[in-house]
């Protein structure tokens, strides 16, 4: 037991931070509690995103659109069968579950990018009906949410939010530690060697990304019942794109690592967009150049620099080396056909 | 002669193909009956502009197996530099030929810099990047969409710049339908820009080095062609012609940080249906798309016009992701 | 004209080429011999520019070429023939030896070439619109190494030449072979078929495990124990 909390020890501590910060001056102000609400949703998406795109190597492009349909699944219930809120959150559950499943088994035979394309069209023609079925969803005027609590404060949304993160760190991590992880590492990085050890890759690609969805629909609806206000906008494809850089950014496989990317990025999101806004889209454009030169230079992200870090002190290696390659390195073919 | 031909009745044999051009010219008729030839000459003028961003972007994917989620992107880099060359050249005389300019100059900026893009990134991740080529790059290209939509925005700001019109003439009568002498302009574009592009990859050095790339790479390397060029030189092509895309219609499309959105999603819709990577098919598809496009948008209503299209991707994607016209999909079992 | 010094290879982990020295003199015509998975292959793939090599050298004309790219090797004047053939299978025949001239700059060379390659290989000229990708084994084969010839090369490099190929067609190839040889062509061949090998190139080498075990003359080699009892004897 010990040895189990002692091997967490960085998540605990984390953990612990993320508790107390809201009391802290400055962070006792009610507008930076309103990000770290915001930062705390993010982490969140961003680990339930994480989990598709860095063990099955396949970027869920309508993410944004399971989330929305979570949270309007959960808004139109409790508006309409007056369930209590934590209840109604599992309806969206359920059917961000179900449309991830039926995205995954229509799509998820195939190679990733058609699974990728397909959810982002799905999203799309979902946005599109959400803003079309105005007397069920209002549309573009937006849904009326009831929220949690009765009060301004952000502080219990917050310990709401931080803890559905949590759980969705936890589960989505044991899960990974399981037989059903190694077979989507295994799916991930070598299909032929999944497949010989009696691995179906679909199946497994289908169960990685329903559950995904299921999350990003579970946060969603706390979303919508925070918000307090719902449009079909919250299923636009940018939307999407913020979960996918806070993912990348924070080092694709890791789970821990978007989540901790999740908070610098709304801060100084919203920070630029408050102090600069002389220079309106310049916070997008900088995560859109920290996104290109991550991808190109150090894929790994912020995960892998904590791990080089850990390993080997500061110096740490950047890219790789497009040099003559060594024996025991990757393999140097010069032209980009496997062999 | 005889071999594209041969090659177009080779990628024509499926029988699911044949009965969606069948369909689909049924759905033209049916439209014309209706609605009026408005229909049919609208979405001439539309498909053949949605057909030239959409070759680009099955251009790129089919020789360098970059999926574009930027090409929108490009689009809208072609608009804002017609609008600043239009407008620079305002004062200028010799009517016909400013117009013919603005695009031309659109084309070049967006050819720089697609050829910029690819190698200060592409080629860059060429170097690097063992395994999943595909997804990487698609993410990279969310990136650099993100970069320039917002540059735009820092940079130009967020308003519409749009012009009246290329030519202020009567409009051009058609079979019974009045077409403004601008989209007559477009049209024209368009049908020389495919022709030169469908003449430069069947029978140029350069194409056929294009096309020995996409075909198989040791290959070309065998032969001495410098692939990595070749590779920048497509996607310069790519980008290119989608930004005479957008200087073309600015008529049509004002110059706005977001216009590229909705080019972006046609261009993919057409690909998807074409097949990813078939850039004859690219053409023959955004025809397609324009003509249902414009018999949903006249029949169920203009709200319904996008959802529609999307919907028949998903479809498309879950029966046969390979397209129409594209190669078989490699299963998840053989990626 | 080539010569190959101490050069290590191998893909990802695994090494499969150890510290191979083999050299082809102007006009020779050089087998490199051996089992299945010897590192025939890849010797051939280092020199051509398609793998890059671990350490070693390979000199052409004098010139280091080791690391170079493909595509700068072919410029040099090395043609290759590989195993797979990488036909564009989308083209015809005529576009495919085309190609095989891309840096052929000179138009009346490329055309007395093509007349050349139609000369040795009729069939070619015979099937000269259709697309690649439809021809049988042995035409397909034909058109690879018609293609490499389009590029005017001073050594040519051919992989496994008889592999997939019915003894008759085996044969033609390996005639076109000694006489573009007979000629003054410099060709390195990689080969399994020891017999009908020995019987054609002038000198040879035994590739085993990634390490050369013999070389020599064809005649002194297939006059050898070891040939006899390894290669031969299995061929009989």
């Amino acid at each position: 037991m010990k040895a189990f909390l002692w091997r967490r020890r960085g998540l605990g501590l984390a953990l612990l931070a993320l508790a107390v910060l809201p009391l802290i001056p400055p962070f006792d102000a009610e507008n930076l509690r309103r990000w770290l609400v915001i930062g705390a949703l993010l982490a969140g998406w961003a680990i339930a995103f994480d989990f598709t795109a860095g063990y099955i190597n396949v970027v869920n492009f309508g993410f944004a659109a399971f989330a929305g349909a979570g949270g309007y699944a959960s808004a139109l219930v409790t508006i309409h069968y007056g369930l209590p809120i934590w209840m109604s959150m599992f309806a969206g559950v359920l059917l961000a579950g179900i449309l991830g499943f039926l995205t995954g088994v229509l799509t998820l035979r195939f190679r990733g990018i058609y699974a990728a394309v397909a959810a982002w069209f799905l999203g799309l023609a979902l946005l599109g009906i959400t803003r079309n079925v105005s007397p069920i969803t209002r549309g573009p005027l937006g849904l009326s949410v009831p929220t949690f609590f009765t009060t301004d404060s952000n502080l219990p949304y917050y310990y709401v939010v931080l803890g559905m993160m949590l759980v969705t760190y936890l589960v989505l991590k044991a899960v990974t530690e399981s037989r059903a992880g190694l077979a989507f590492r295994a799916i991930g990085q070598n299909m032929e060697a999944a497949r010989a050890s009696g691995v179906n890759p679909t199946r497994y690609r289908i169960l990685n990304f329903t559950l995904s969805c299921m999350f990003a629909g579970w946060l969603g609806a706390f979303y919508a019942h925070y918000y307090a206000i719902l449009t079909p906008d919250v299923m636009a494809t940018s939307q999407t794109v913020q979960v996918l850089v806070a993912a990348y950014l924070g080092g694709r496989g890791s789970l821990w690592g978007p989540a901790a990317a999740a908070f610098p990025l709304v801060f100084s999101t919203e920070w630029l967009r408050s102090n600069l806004d002389r220079f309106p889209g310049l916070d997008l454009v900088v995560y859109g150049l920290a996104l290109i030169l991550v991808m190109v230079y150090y894929p790994g992200g912020f995960a892998e620099l904590v791990h080089a870090i850990r390993d080997r002190g500061l110096r740490v290696r950047w890219g790789r080396r497009p040099l003559r390659a060594q024996p025991g390195e990757a393999p140097a073919v010069l032209s980009d056909v496997p062999d | 002669m005889s071999v594209a031909v041969q090659r177009l009745g080779r990628e024509f044999r499926s029988p699911v193909a044949t009965g969606l051009i069948v369909g689909v010219l049924a759905l033209a008729i049916f439209g014309v009956v209706r609605g009026g030839t408005f229909i049919l000459v609208d979405s001439l003028v539309t498909g053949a502009i949605w057909a030239l961003v959409a070759a680009g972007l099955a251009l790129t994917f089919g020789v360098m197996g970059v999926p574009n989620f930027a090409q929108g992107e490009f689009f809208m880099v072609g608009t804002l530099s017609g609008y600043l060359v239009y407008t620079a050249l305002s004062g200028v005389q010799g009517r016909p030929y400013v117009p013919v300019v603005t695009i031309l100059m659109a084309l070049l900026v967006g050819f720089v810099l697609g050829a910029l893009v690819d190698l200060a990134v592409f080629a860059q991740m060429r170097r690097r990047i063992r395994e999943g080529w595909v997804m990487n790059t698609f993410v990279v290209t969310v990136g650099i969409s993100v970069v320039m939509i917002n540059a735009h925005q820092l940079i130009w700001g967020t308003d519409y710049k749009g012009i009246v019109a290329y030519f202020n003439g009567p409009p051009v009568h058609v079979l019974g339908v009045s077409i403004a002498l601008d989209r007559v302009f477009a049209i024209s574009v368009a049908a020389v820009a495919i022709a030169g592009l469908w003449w430069l990859l069947s029978y140029s050095r350069i194409g056929r080095a294009i096309r020995a790339v996409s075909q198989d790479e040791p290959g070309a390397l065998m032969v001495g062609i410098n692939v990595g060029r070749m590779r920048t030189l497509t996607f310069g092509i790519s980008s290119g012609l989608a930004a005479l895309a957008g200087a073309t219609l600015l008529f049509q499309f004002p110059s706005f940080p977001f216009v590229g959105v909705k080019p972006l999603y046609v261009a993919w819709t057409v690909v998807i249906l074409a097949g990813l990577g078939n850039v004859g098919g690219a053409v023959v598809a955004g025809f397609i798309i324009a003509l249902l496009e414009a018999n949903t948008g006249f029949f169920i209503g203009s709200a319904w016009e996008d959802v529609v299209p999307f919907a028949l991707i998903v479809l498309i994607l879950a029966v046969r992701p390979t397209g129409l016209f594209g190669r078989a999909v490699r299963s998840v079992w053989e990626q | 004209m080539l010569r190959v010094t101490e050069l290590d290879a191998g893909y990802g982990f695994l090494q499969v080429v150890h510290g191979v020295n083999l050299q082809v003199n102007p006009g020779e015509l050089v087998a490199l011999l051996g089992p299945n998975g010897a590192g025939k292959s890849t010797t051939l793939k280092c020199i051509a520019g398609l793998l890059r090599p671990w350490k070693g050298d390979i000199a052409f004309q004098g010139r280091s070429i080791g690391g170079l790219r493909g595509d700068r090797v072919n410029r040099l004047g090395i043609g290759l023939v590989s195993e797979a053939l990488n036909l564009f299978t989308g083209m015809t025949v005529y576009e495919n030896l085309l190609m095989g001239a891309y840096a052929v700059p000179d138009a009346e060379k490329r055309r007395r070439s093509l007349d050349f390659v139609f000369g040795l290989f009729p069939r070619l000229a015979e099937r000269r619109p259709q697309l690649a990708g439809t021809l049988s084994g042995g035409e397909r084969k034909m058109l690879a190494l018609g293609r490499a010839l389009m590029g005017g090369p001073s050594l040519l490099l051919v992989d496994e030449p008889s592999l997939g190929l019915a003894p008759k067609l085996t044969q033609q190839v390996f005639e076109a072979l000694r006489k573009l040889s007979d000629d003054g062509l410099t060709i390195l061949l990689v080969e399994q078929n020891v017999t009908a090998t020995l019987e054609m190139v002038d000198r040879a080498y035994v590739l085993e495990q990634g390490e050369i075990v013999l070389e020599g003359s064809a005649q002194k080699l297939s006059e050898s124990e070891h040939v006899k009892n390894v290669y031969l004897g299995a061929m009989a």
